[in-house]
Order: structure tokens, then sequence, then C-alpha cells
């Protein structure tokens, strides 16, 4: 395999070879593709965040706390629709996926490097849309929008939904993208069994999005129509049937629901791997299991609708669907543990947000038992139990999945190291914040606390306020984690091209990567796990130009 | 199953025949869950500790077992069938409501509940039902989805504009033998009350209040001997007034009924206070009014008595018509008339 060897040394890395403004917007260098996607899910994060800050502000006390029941509804709206279509979908898939997946292929670039420019833009226009919407009058239906509500509220829902309609072609574009580059652009040698399961992980994503964001758009445009036209489709009033919107609806966001869940399982592989030395056991398991979970994922969209009219027979074959999802979420998790088994094990940040995203995702699947038996679902569905049960699986599970690769990747990325100790410290509090704020949420929710409530009766303040001051500490977790990461930027140390230590093949290029990712085609001789094929002259976490003697000679 | 009447840390008190059933199936879940979980940790932990890097220790290569993998495949399909069996079983008794049981129409609307008893006697946000009989709720909603949801019971159904809905329980005793069997029969006793709360997020009026949004769509469900109920449902109820007590004049009975009937979700009676969905009230009342077909009329007792009856007979301008009809007695909209009158002389 190609290393940047010392006869290279001086050529540009992605970052130097061009300069100015307009060699960044028309770029269609997949690398700063991925790093601009990678700033803009940062920003909506944040802004993402805030509004969850303001929920939890407005719910530390029962009453009126800091705002109006209108703004309130507002709020968690926007944080909901902003996380979930401006920051989880496009996160990994855009920011590491467009990275990463060419490089780890050993690819030059993706199939269609001009078209994931304009899959960027057309995410840009959709944010934009959707800002716009915050400024003509932010919607109050929830990230649902669920009629006859969202064709009676006199809010901007027509932005909104077509600001989702957009994004979604952006997703579209990206999945057939990564499709195509698995397919054709995979280096000699790279044969499927030899894939690293981070790149099985965002093909399973994409056949998902190609498939499912089409049902969303038809979805988003009825209701549009509705809206505009007055056709009568969902509204009662106008002949239409509101439960068939929940279909729609339900037939995208819950295959949504494993376009986010997936890549973050794929990070984890990558990062278990490295960490402990040792290739994922089961490797066409997991992969397998990724592709199951995408299919599946399919037919099971009624769970969300158990209570909302449907009849018995289809609430029974919902469920029984539903605990096959089960199968393949297990099996994922009894590898990773089989992988640690005789690995040989270090705990840096990546790894600590790995092992965490194994331990808050099982409590995430576990907790959705609960949901998938019909009698119990009765008394859960609707309240913080739900609330606490997706956001186990979408933060503890994708988000801690995305800060696993972040924080893995960041030096290969921006080739500098960030401070471990200080990396540790925003880790703590994140995790800790995020349990304080969210396992308070499951006994609410069992001991009968419905969900999206601006009040609530006095015997529930202390949990409310308990996961209130979790929130507080998740907030200054991330305040903490963006300092780390600013100050790595501005004055963090060189990063050596495989600092630690992985097989994998995206480790081989410089850090950061040339423009073209490999001085010429690399042949892959061995898996990206293959550690004990490895030689210590690709395992040398340091420079080249520091090898040690003995594995310096060529 | 014995029914546990006191709320535990878990879950709420069981106080439907459904409960202990639902309980006990979540308890099952609980401890499944929990023999996983520490499972999974506590092998994780012990192969972090175990394998951790130190010198000289090379990680060994990773090998295949086709077994194990089938094994973890395919064994945890037994305790899901389980689970998935319990919750079916469980959920089609929930399904069908024995034939017998008391009916009560249940309407919903931004965000109030009205309730209508078998044999017409109408209530507002809150509803008497006996214990030990089953009471089966066939419920409609007038504009948005709303959820009909009871913890003590373990009921939830949502409620759907354009058709019926239904859901059925039979409420238990919270302290059996609390009131002896002989007791004399009384219409006003109550062995204990249990919240109901909407589930199905609705939206939420300007102003912040009782009944003023989806967070505060509360309603109550007394629960009373059988003998009570029956001589409850045939007492001539006394009028409501604001301070709970049963005789005032028209217009406190009409502020009681505006509170109650939840016209002040859409109607500000503040003087200055924020516009909400209708027309304001103070100052309203003998003035002339523009109609949306451009017309115009005085707001005066015929005026209102339409507009109540007929909601969308007679749109103000600039609003839309978005009124739902409630149902009401003759005095009652003598009261509110009175009310909305005294309003307008503000």
């Amino acid at each position: 395999m190609a290393t940047a060897t010392a006869t290279h040394a001086h050529e540009p890395d992605y970052l130097n070879s061009k300069t100015g403004i307009g060699s960044w917007l028309y770029t269609v260098d997949h690398k700063r593709l991925g790093i601009m996607y990678l700033a803009s899910v940062l920003f909506f994060f944040a802004v993402g965040g805030f509004f969850a800050l303001l929920v939890r502000a407005e719910l530390a006390t029962p009453g009126e706390t800091i705002m109006s029941p209108t703004m309130y509804n507002k709020a968690f709206t926007l944080h909901g629709a902003i996380m979930v279509f401006l920051f989880i979908i496009p996160s990994i898939p855009g920011a590491l996926g467009n990275f990463f997946l060419p490089i780890m292929l050993g690819a030059k670039d993706v199939a269609f490097p001009r078209l994931n420019l304009l899959s960027f833009y057309i995410y840009v226009v959709g944010a934009t849309i959707a800002v716009i919407s915050i400024v003509v009058n932010a919607v109050d239906t929830g990230w649902t929008f669920y009629t006859p509500y969202s064709t009676r509220t006199d809010t901007a829902v027509v932005w909104v939904t077509m600001a989702a309609f957009i994004l979604g072609f952006s997703s579209i574009l990206t999945g057939v993208n990564f499709i195509a580059t698995v397919h054709k652009l995979r280096a000699p040698g790279l044969h499927w069994k030899r894939m690293p399961l981070f790149v099985w992980g965002m093909y399973a994503t994409s056949v998902i999005q190609i498939l499912a964001t089409p049902v969303l758009a038809i979805t988003l445009f009825l209701l549009i129509m509705e809206n505009v036209l007055t056709l009568g489709i969902f509204n009662p009033q106008l002949g239409g049937d509101p439960v068939l919107f929940q279909h729609f609806f339900w037939f995208y966001s819950h295959p949504a629901v494993y376009i986010m869940i997936l890549p973050g399982m794929a990070v984890v592989n990558e990062v278990l791997a490295t960490f402990s030395r040792r290739k994922i056991f089961g490797y066409m398991f997991v992969a397998m299991s990724s592709v199951g979970l995408a299919l599946v994922g399919f037919l099971v969209w009624g769970h969300h609708m158990f209570v909302a009219g449907m009849s018995e027979y289809a609430t029974l074959v919902f469920s029984g669907l539903t605990f096959l999802v089960a199968i393949p979420s297990g099996v994922k998790i009894f590898n990773w543990i089989a992988t640690l088994y005789k690995g040989s094990i270090s705990f840096e940040s990546p790894m600590l947000y790995a092992l965490s995203f194994m331990v808050l995702f099982s409590i995430g699947g576990l907790t959705g038992l609960f949901l998938g038996t019909l009698a119990t679902d009765v008394h859960l569905h609707d309240t913080y139990f739900v609330v606490a049960h997706f956001h186990y699986t979408m933060v503890g599970g994708t988000v801690f999945g995305f800060l696993a690769g972040l924080h893995y990747w960041w030096p290969k990325m921006f080739g500098r190291m960030y401070d471990e100790n200080l990396a540790r410290v925003a880790f703590a509090l994140v995790f800790v914040g995020f349990n304080m704020t969210f396992f308070t949420q499951f006994v609410l929710g069992s001991q009968g606390m419905p969900r999206r409530y601006y009040d609530y009766l006095p015997h529930f303040q202390p949990l409310h306020g308990f996961s209130s001051a979790g929130a507080l500490v998740l907030g200054v977790g991330f305040v903490v984690m963006a300092f780390m990461f600013v100050r790595s930027l501005t004055s963090g140390k060189k990063a050596p091209p495989n600092p630690w230590g992985s097989a994998g093949y995206e480790w081989a290029t410089a850090s950061p990567p040339i423009e073209h990712n490999f001085h010429e085609q690399p042949v892959m001789k061995r898996g990206p796990y293959d550690y004990h094929l490895a030689t210590d002259e690709e395992l040398f976490d340091g420079f080249p130009e520091e090898a040690p003697a003995a594995s310096a000679e060529e | 199953m014995e029914n546990q009447t006191e709320p535990s840390l878990q879950l709420p008190a069981q106080l439907s025949t459904f409960a202990p059933d639902v309980d006990w199936l979540f308890q099952f879940i609980f401890w499944v869950s929990v023999v996983f979980f520490v499972g999974i940790v506590g092998s994780t932990l012990y192969f972090l500790v175990k394998y951790r890097r130190r010198p000289g220790v090379k990680a060994e290569p990773t090998g295949h077992h086709n077994a194990l993998e089938l094994f973890w495949t395919f064994s945890p399909l037994v305790i899901l069938f389980l689970m998935f069996y319990w919750g079916w079983a469980g959920f089609m008794q929930m399904a069908e409501a024995p034939d017998d049981a008391v009916i009560i129409r249940v309407r919903a609307r931004q965000w109030a509940w009205g309730f209508e008893q078998p044999n017409g006697l109408t209530e507002d946000n809150e509803v008497h039902v006996p214990v030990g009989v089953p009471v089966r709720l066939v419920m409609s909603s007038t504009d948005v989805l709303h959820s009909f949801y009871v913890p003590d019971f373990r009921v939830k159904r949502d409620v759907v504009p354009g058709m019926f809905t239904s859901l059925w329980f039979q409420a238990v005793e919270r302290d059996p033998g609390s009131v002896p069997d002989d007791a004399e029969t009384d219409p006003n006793r109550i062995l204990y009350t249990s919240q109901v709360y909407c589930a199905e997020y609705c939206g939420a009026g300007g102003a912040w209040g009782p009944n003023n949004g989806h967070a505060t769509m509360y309603a109550l469900v007394h629960v009373q001997r059988e003998q009570d109920y029956r001589a409850f449902l045939s007492t001539p109820r006394p009028i409501g007034c604001p301070d709970g007590g049963t005789e005032c004049t028209d217009e406190q009975h009409g502020e009681f009924l505006f509170g109650a009937k939840g016209c002040g979700a859409c109607h500000q009676r503040q003087a200055g206070g924020p516009q909400l969905a209708g027309p304001s009230f103070p100052g309203l009342y003998g003035t002339q009014q523009a109609l949306a077909d451009g017309s115009s009329v005085t707001v005066d007792d015929d005026f209102i008595r339409q507009s109540i009856l007929d909601p969308r007979s007679q749109v103000a301008q600039g609003f839309s018509p978005v009124m739902p009809q409630i149902p009401l007695t003759q005095p009652e909209m003598n009261a509110l008339i009175a009310y909305i009158r005294s309003l307008g002389n503000q």
C-alpha cells in the first residue's frame, strides 16, 4: 500500500492545494465537501441544541418558566426538525462518509464528484428555506407534521415542509453517489469481503435513502398541495384521512431511523477494531446485519401507530415484524463484545465514545422491547418513555457514534491532534449529562407523563428538575468539546499519518491527505482489520521520517 | 392478580382490571432487559480490564465461530416471541369491550373533553364512572387529533376527527371495604379520582391556563359505587359557580361555563389581553360587527345565541370558521349570553 514516503513529503495536502474562497465553493473534492458538510451539520447541531436547552429550561419548573406555550411548541418542533433533517441524517454520511468512503475504497473521489457538489448545495438551499421558515412564522406542529393540525395552524408549515422536501433530494443524490462509488471504484484487491464495515454501513444507509426518501417527498408534496390548494387528502373536513398521513409519514420516517443509526454503528466498527487491534468478530454477520436492518426497517412503520386507530390485525403484523429488528441489533452488540475478547485494548477518547455507544444503544434497544410489545405500548405510547427511548438510540447511538468518528478521524481530516485530557473531560460531562437527562425520562414516562407538554402536574417536578439539570451538564460538555476542537485547529500538535496505529486503509495516506488521496493506485493485499498481516511500518503511529531503522527499509 | 393500588417508583397505581396484567408483562420485559444489560456491560467491562493493552502482548487474530453466531442470532427469538404473544393477547383484551358495558360518548376538541352519559347527561372535563362495571368510551374529535389517556387504567386511544375510536376499561376499588356494602346511596360519594391526559399533541392557545393547550387538556375520572353512579345520573345537577358553590347569578354561572366549556381557548375575556383565534369579548356587546360575507349585525342576545347554535352561519370578518358546535342546555345558553353581555359593559 502506498504511504506518504519521503519523496512525496512536500506535495501539498487537500487543504492547501488550492486557495481562495472559490476553491472551496466550487470544489468537487469529496474531502472538502466533507469538511463543508461537517461545518454545516455542526452549526445546526448547535442551533438544535440551543432549542433543546430552551425546552429543558422551560420544563425545569411547572407553570410558565421562561416562555409562552406557543413559543414552547415552536421550540420543541424546531429542536426535532433541525436535529433530524439538518443534523443527524446528513451528519455521518455527509461529513464523515464523504471524506472517508472514497479513501477507504482506495479511490481518488466519489463516482460522481459534481453530483456530490450539487447534493451539498441542495442541502444548503433546503437549510436556508428551513431558516426562512423560522423567520416567517416558526412551525409548532412537532417534527412529525401530523394532520389535521398541520393544515389548520397558521405557522409556516409550507415553508418547512418545502425545506424537508428539498433536503430529501440531497439525501437521495448522496445515496446514489455512494452506491455507485462502492460498486465501481473499489481498489484492486478490495473485494466485498474485505470492504471496511464503515463502507458496508454507508452502503446499507444509501439503499434506504434511495428507496424511502421519495415517499417522504410525495407525502410532503401532498401536504403542501392540501395546504395550498385545499385538496382533501388528509383533512377529514375535506374528505381526507388523517391516519393516512401517519402511514405515509412513518413509511419514510421509520426507515429514516435506520438512515440515522446505521452510520453510527458503522463508525463504531472502525473504532472498536482499531482500539482493540483486532478484526471485528463475525465480519460477514455484522455486514449482513446492516443490510438486514435496512430491509426489516421498511416493514415496521406501523409500530408508531398502535393506538392511532389502526385495525387490530395490522397491529398484530407490525408488532411481530418489529421484534425482528431486535435480531440484527443484537447480532451487532454480541459481535462487538466478542471483538474485545483477546484484543489489545486502549482507551483514547474515540474508544470511550464507541464503548458508550454499546452501553447506551443497548439501553435504547432493550427499552424498544417495551414499545414493540402491544399491551405495554398502550400505556407507554406518547409518553416520556418514548422520548427517552429514541434519545438513547439517536443520541446515545448516532450522536455518540458521530463523536467517536469525529475524534477518531479528526487528526486525519485536519492534520492536527487535540488535547486528549480535555477530550476526556468533555466525554465525561457529555456521558453523565446525557444519562442524567434521559434516564430520568424513562421513569417519568412509565409513571404516565405525556410528551410535548408545556406544563406538568406537581408530582413530576423532582424528575423534570433533575432532567433539566442533566441537560445543563450535557450542554457544558459540548462547550468544552467545541473549545477543545477549536484549540486543536489553532494550536494542535501536528498529527502523524497513523496516530492510533490502525490497520485501516484510510490511515495509509498522509494527515491530512493529499488532493488525490494516494500518490499511486493502492492495491489492497489484506483486509482493513488484519492486524496479524499488517507490517510494523503500516501500524507505526509516528511520522515516516522518524520511523525506527528496523522498519524503515523499503 | 392482586391490584397494587398505590403508585410504585416505575408505574402508576393499578386501578383497572387490565393494569396487573400489563404491569406483569412490563416487569417481565424489565427483568429480561436487566439480565441482558448486566450480561452485556459485565462481559464488556471484564474484557476491557483483562485485555487492556500491555507492553509485549499482541491481540490474537480474530477467528470465526459460526455455531456461536447462529446461536446468538436465533436464540433470542424465543424470548421475543413470548413478549410478542403476551403483548398481543393483552392488546386483544383491551380491543374487545364486553357487550354489557356502559357506553359513554366522548367529544374532544381543542382543548377540552366533553362527556355524555347513557341518559344524555353531559359533563365537561370530568366524567363519573361506576366501579366494577365495564365502561366503553366512544370517542370523536371536532378538530385535530387528541388521545385519551388514563395512566391508572393503562388505557390510551387516539381520538381522530372524521371517525369513531373506542376504548374500554373496568375500574377497580382502591380501598375495598372503605364504603360498607350497606352504606346509604349517595350521588356525591366518590371512591377516588383518576387523571385523564391528552397524549397526542394538539397545539396551544395564545393565553396560558386550564384547558388552554395540549398540556392542560386535563380531565378527571370520578369512580363511584354502581348504585351511587346510578343515583348521580338521575339526580338533577346543581349549577356550577366560579367559587365551587351552587347558588349564583346567571352571569356567574356563565363565567363558570366559559371556563368549563373551554371558550377561553379562542375568546379573550380580559380587556387588553392578546387577540386569540376568535373575537375578543370585552366591549363587544352592543357594537356593530362586520361579517365575512360583507354584511354587518348588532351583537345582541340573538346574534350570540345563533353563533353558539350554528357557529358557521355568521362568521365575523377576519376570523376563520373554526368554532365547534358545543351542545348546551337552555339555562346554560342563557347564562353564557348573560356573561358575554356583562363583559360588553367593561
